[in-house]
């Protein structure tokens, strides 16, 4: 009977195990498939409204430093700002918080994300840009967090359509 | 013989646990105040055929604030925020509500101010009107 109970054991560590995969925040690094317009500053970059990073199935959740590494990542790759930085001296502040993350299983796993972004002129702290940004990313295998990854992707081709210096 | 017993609690409480899920949760955009918010708009959900719309609207009005609702995205007449929703359904011997999630929004630019969800299986369900009346005061609280 102790042998059914360890079996029960293996097969809900075995499910659970296969509802989960690590999270690594290059897998949220965002590929620029369109032009982008090169702007020659700099950007800090904050993020809030994230939780502590969960690849859990049914508890999505991404950490704020995760979603900000992607972020500065993505948009020095893509080139729209010279450099983003965490903090110090920049001509402009962009500011994401993390709206919601939900799931959907419709055949497939749909992940989908809402993040405000706003994007200010350091100097006068005037407000160039304002949106918040929805995505989703389907996935035959797991959520995963492409919905992210997407997310990033569409809010960099936005800031660029500002032609910013 | 009693380690089997034992084994099928532990099954049971399992089932049961699973049956019984439920969560309850929201958020809002750091330095918001919705205390300020006295009008909104509900923007009825495309695929929405049960009037949770209108269910929203009426549970806002009967806190004593101005509620409207319609198709449209954009509201006919100023206001303090828009309201969006979305459902989600399941079948146990009835149609029940499993999810709610709802967002308050600004009126312009339609950037997220508040959400609020609800989710709650079959054993624990409420219906429509007792999820939107918990979500909002989750998210007015």
């Amino acid at each position: 009977m102790r042998r059914v109970g360890v079996h029960l054991l293996l097969v809900g560590t075995v499910i659970c195990g296969g509802c989960s995969s690590p999270l690594r925040p290059e897998a949220m690094i965002a590929e620029s498939h369109q032009p982008i317009h090169k702007s020659p500053s700099a950007v800090v970059v904050s993020v809030t409204g994230g939780q502590a990073t969960s690849a859990l199935v049914g508890s999505e959740q991404l950490a704020d430093e995760d979603f900000a590494f992607a972020l500065r990542y993505s948009i020095e790759r893509s080139g729209l700002f010279a450099e983003a930085l965490k903090e110090g001296p920049a001509k402009y502040q962009l500011q994401a918080w993390i709206a919601r993350i939900y799931r959907q299983f419709n055949a497939n796993w749909i992940v989908w994300m809402e993040v405000n972004y706003t994007l200010t002129r350091t100097v006068d702290q005037h407000v160039l840009w304002q949106k918040a940004v929805l995505s989703n990313y389907k996935s035959m295998v797991g959520p995963g967090f492409g919905a992210a990854r997407e997310n990033i992707a569409q809010a960099i081709q936005e800031i660029s359509q500002l032609r910013l210096e | 013989m009693k380690q089997m017993a034992q084994c099928s609690l532990v099954v049971l409480v399992l089932l049961l646990a699973a049956g019984c899920a439920q969560t309850l949760e929201a958020t809002k955009l750091p330095g918001a105040d919705l205390s300020k918010l006295k009008s909104f708009y509900v923007q009825k959900l495309p695929a929405d055929e049960r009037g949770i719309e209108q269910l929203i609207a009426r549970r806002l009005t009967a806190r004593g604030l101005t509620a409207t609702s319609g198709a449209s995205d954009t509201s006919p007449s100023p206001v303090d925020a828009i309201v969006t929703y979305q459902d989600k359904w399941m079948w146990d011997l009835t149609m029940y509500m499993l999810e709610l999630s709802i967002q308050l929004r600004h009126p312009q630019n339609h950037t997220v101010l508040a959400t609020g969800h609800s989710m709650r299986t079959s054993v624990v369900r409420k219906d429509p009107e007792g999820m939107v009346e918990e979500v909002l005061t989750e998210m007015f609280k």
